[in-house]
């Protein structure tokens, strides 16, 4: 690979744009999942985090892993269809809204400043482009 | 053919090699924002101020010994997740990085204009 070319800065953005949206669309997935009831038997919705590894141009989408340790969250709803036929209880993700919102800005704020950057590379390969015109 | 070596002279070959190496520096900017959320991952930054201080005489000395190595990462980390990408720091340096380029090739455009104009005869 060769550093410096101003395209290869425009791809490592792109990279950047992509990883970002990425995230974005797990926490949504999470957040539109937050108040999902399992069905009996099986396991509740186990909030899910993108995990990011650098490459050399660039970022990329190593996984995506779920949640294993925090519990997910239980209630007493005898009107829900899936509750336990003994005590009741119905098993819900164990989402924090909280964090999800937190986690959204970061994406969010990250993936403006890979567009402001991007823009800017692409000004400067304009700014190239001129030498010689006037 | 040597009047045509010498009409370019050194002047063109350091605008163009700055200008590359503005490039170059701005790629690993890029690249350090990309991954602001990558956990672990260290910046990369190219410091050439050091260049702009060094006697012009022995100008290309300087810059072929900076070629390799220039990249370094710097600052330890504050965060939990290992990684020491701080945004503004990094919008600010791609900011003076464009300025400088953009001035470089500003600088490149005129430098051909005079040259243009001498071998016009001033018309």
């Amino acid at each position: 690979m060769r550093i410096g070319t101003l395209a290869n800065a425009l791809q490592t953005s792109t990279s950047g744009l992509t990883a970002e949206r990425f995230r974005m669309d797990t926490i949504s997935s999470n957040l539109a999942n937050a108040n999902t009831i399992a069905r009996p038997g099986e396991d509740g919705y186990r909030r899910r985090a993108v995990v990011l590894s650098s490459t050399d141009n660039g970022v990329r989408i190593d996984s995506i892993q779920e949640d294993r340790d925090r519990p997910c969250l239980q209630k007493v709803d005898w009107s829900n269809p899936y509750h336990d036929p003994v005590t009741g209880m119905v098993t819900m993700s164990n989402v924090d809204p909280t964090m999800e919102m937190v986690d959204m800005i970061g994406a969010s704020r990250a993936y403006e400043a890979n567009i402001a950057a991007f823009n800017t590379v692409k000004g400067m390969i304009g700014a190239a482009l001129q030498i010689g015109k006037a | 053919m040597a009047y045509l070596d010498n009409l370019f002279g050194p002047q063109a070959d350091r605008l163009s090699r700055a200008m590359s190496k503005t490039a170059a520096r701005q790629s690993m900017l890029v690249n350090n924002l990309a991954n602001v959320n990558t956990p672990g991952y260290k910046r990369k930054d190219m410091d050439f101020n050091i260049l702009l201080e060094g006697n012009m005489s022995n100008f290309d000395q300087v810059v072929a010994n900076r070629t390799h190595g220039a990249m370094r990462a710097e600052k330890s980390s504050l965060r939990l997740d290992g990684n020491n990408v701080d945004m503004e720091f990094e919008v600010m340096s791609i900011a003076t990085t464009e300025a400088r380029y953009n001035s470089l090739a500003e600088l490149t455009s005129r430098y051909f204009s005079g040259l243009k104009s001498i071998i016009r005869e001033g018309h």
